[in-house]
């Protein structure tokens, strides 16, 4: 494990969003460093504020900052310590909307006009649709995502999925795990989990055909207007599931390259909860995002926060 | 010189009057906090001092809504992130006990100057209550202590939180992480542990495991609420030693069964009861 140090990065507090009233933490490069033209956005990941699961946003951003990234982690409204909003929008609408305004925002701080997004599960959900409707979107880190639209019967449906798959194929076979099914609780999970397969039976067909029509198209459009896709999956990952389906037999022609990918981190969860995986995840966007942006920009004359120029590559970042 | 909790980038301003400010603050500048003012002068201040490892991440939204009905009812709230955790500086392997002191020294400092109250109530949950507890007992001029399921007993702290982190890698969530021994294996291999996601470094552990609050020679403050929402026989010996070294010791038990459970991380819980509750005890204090 090699982290950068606080000499490799410099941080603040901010306040964002149209309505100022979206807590983040900007990090760049220290005063002096040279900087990619690449910006990037950490989404939440469900309820959990915007550190991350197991503070994977704040070991990534640094992790960038220290390779020449901006890096924005922010709370969309109603999550950790973003307040909630004073209108109605509905909290899929609204964490679109605030996410372009964040992108606005580092516009015009730091002249960007290229981001990439990045989010687990229900950030890799938003991280899909901003890319959909936003071109300065030149790439997305799309981590377990486990839908493209908000419908939580399709989610349940694959979560159930999963699980069915777990107990025939794994906890019948271990008996430390078998022995947790005989419990009532593991036999109230196991009836759930097998009533869920005999109504898939008639539901499956009609819910999985509208959305993989809907996805399939979207991914084309963006690779069409030159946006790349990094899915990146724990294994066994119920979203993996679902790209398969939605992309039926394209799905086994994604490898780690072209514009849209696909990469399993083996021996994973879907928090990436051991060091290892988390180990991986970072090597992983830390390759996507140079990609993107190869090239390091020297420090603009007579400023700190001179991205944009051109110039010389200069290689003096921190290599961990 | 340390560097006062100011916010430049401005506050946010709540619906009611109240406000929001995050901010770095303390000597070095690098710990990550979030001020909660009421709408009028304050009537009183609390520190909330916070938890560790999984439970530090399954608090925050509680620790939010908490720190939001405090201001409400007229009190600054200041939540903070200790050295190595959330988005305070520092990496995982360098926190330690000694240096968390600290922070929750400065913590305190840094609202005080803030809030302009001198005495602030601290509260935490978890080892955020020991932490709160020792701070007290190093003549931290603590009036009010509320400790929330507090750690009284650092190994058997350690312990729970190793059945826990067994328990997930046994669990459908953790089926794709390979046998149990190798995952403890390859932990070892590193130098380090891995709970639920936290890397521990050995002398953090030896630091924890050496915490005993049953053995305090000093009483951290004149009142203390020990809230307990779970079975333990801990802190009813905590309240006992409290109870000896001179303190006015009041327990009260809210079951709230869901406060730790692992099967969706990505969940957060606010346990409504228990904090009415703690508003209750805080608005009967002497500063009520």
């Amino acid at each position: 494990m090699s982290y950068p140090s606080a000499s490799h990065w410099q941080e603040e507090a901010a306040l964002l969003g149209a309505s100022r009233s979206l807590v983040g933490l900007v990090t760049t490069p220290p005063a002096g460093a040279p900087r990619r033209d690449l910006g990037v956005l950490l989404l939440d990941a469900g309820l959990v504020h915007h550190v991350g699961p197991h503070r994977l946003h704040v070991h990534l951003a640094r992790r960038l900052a220290a390779r020449g990234f901006a890096v924005v982690r922010f709370d969309f409204s109603g999550i950790g310590d973003s307040p909630p909003r004073r209108d109605s929008i509905p909290q899929e609408q609204s964490a679109v909307v605030e996410t372009r305004e964040v992108m606005d925002q580092m516009a015009e701080r730091w002249g960007l006009d290229r981001f990439v997004l990045a989010g687990i599960c229900s950030g890799a959900s938003v991280s899909f649709k901003v890319a959909s409707e936003d071109r300065r979107v030149a790439g997305a880190v799309l981590i377990n995502p486990r839908s493209y639209s908000p419908s939580r019967e399709l989610d349940e449906h694959l979560t159930q999925r999963g699980l069915a798959r777990y107990y025939i194929a794994t906890a019948s076979r271990d008996p430390r795990r078998w022995r947790r099914l005989l419990t009532p609780a593991g036999w109230r999970k196991l009836l759930s989990v097998a009533g869920s397969q005999i109504r898939q039976v008639f539901e499956r067909g009609r819910l999985l055909e509208q959305e993989s029509r809907r996805v399939a198209g979207e991914i084309r459009a963006l690779n069409e207007r030159g946006q790349r896709l990094l899915f990146l999956f724990s294994e066994g990952d119920a979203g993996l599931d679902l790209l398969q389906l939605i992309l039926g037999r394209r799905y086994e022609e994604l490898g780690d390259e072209g514009p849209t990918r696909r990469v399993i981190v083996p021996r994973s969860d879907h928090t990436f909860t051991l060091d290892r995986s988390q180990q991986r995840l970072h090597s992983l966007v830390e390759e996507f995002l140079e990609e993107l942006a190869p090239t390091v920009l020297p420090v603009a004359r007579g400023g700190e926060d001179g991205i944009g120029d051109s110039g010389e590559e200069r290689e003096e970042l921190f290599i961990g | 010189m340390s560097r006062p909790f100011s916010d430049p980038l401005g506050e946010i301003r709540l619906p009611g009057g109240g406000l929001q400010a995050p901010s770095f603050f303390g000597s070095a500048g690098d710990l990550f906090g979030t001020y909660h003012g009421p709408a009028a002068p304050p009537r009183g201040a609390v520190l909330l001092c916070p938890a560790f490892g999984h439970e530090y991440v399954r608090s925050h939204r509680a620790y939010r809504h908490l720190a939001g009905r405090l201001a409400r009812q007229g009190r600054a709230v200041l939540r903070f992130d200790l050295f190595a955790t959330g988005d305070s500086a520092g990496e995982d392997l360098e926190a330690s006990l000694e240096r968390w002191c600290r922070d929750v020294a400065e913590a305190a400092e840094a609202l005080r100057e803030r809030s302009g109250v001198a005495r602030p109530t601290l509260l935490g949950r978890r080892l955020g209550a020991a932490l709160a507890v020792l701070h007290g007992c190093a003549g931290g001029d603590v009036e009010n202590l509320v400790l929330w399921d507090p750690v009284v007993n650092g190994g058997s702290y350690l312990e729970d939180v190793e059945a826990a982190h067994l328990e997930f890698v046994t669990s459908p969530r953790g089926r794709y992480l390979g046998a149990l021994e190798e995952v403890e294996e390859r932990m070892v291999d590193k130098g380090f542990v891995e709970r639920l996601g936290q890397r521990l470094s050995p002398e953090l552990a030896d630091e924890i495991a050496a915490l005993d609050l049953r053995r305090l020679d000093d009483a951290p403050a004149a009142r203390v609420l020990v809230l307990e929402t779970r079975e333990s026989p801990e802190p009813a010996a905590l309240a006992d030693r409290l109870g000896e070294l001179g303190t006015t010791v009041e327990r009260r038990a809210v079951p709230d069964p869901h406060g730790w459970t692992i099967d969706d991380p990505l969940q957060q819980i606010v346990p409504n009861p228990v904090l009415a509750e703690i508003v209750d005890w805080i608005e009967g204090g002497p500063d009520r």
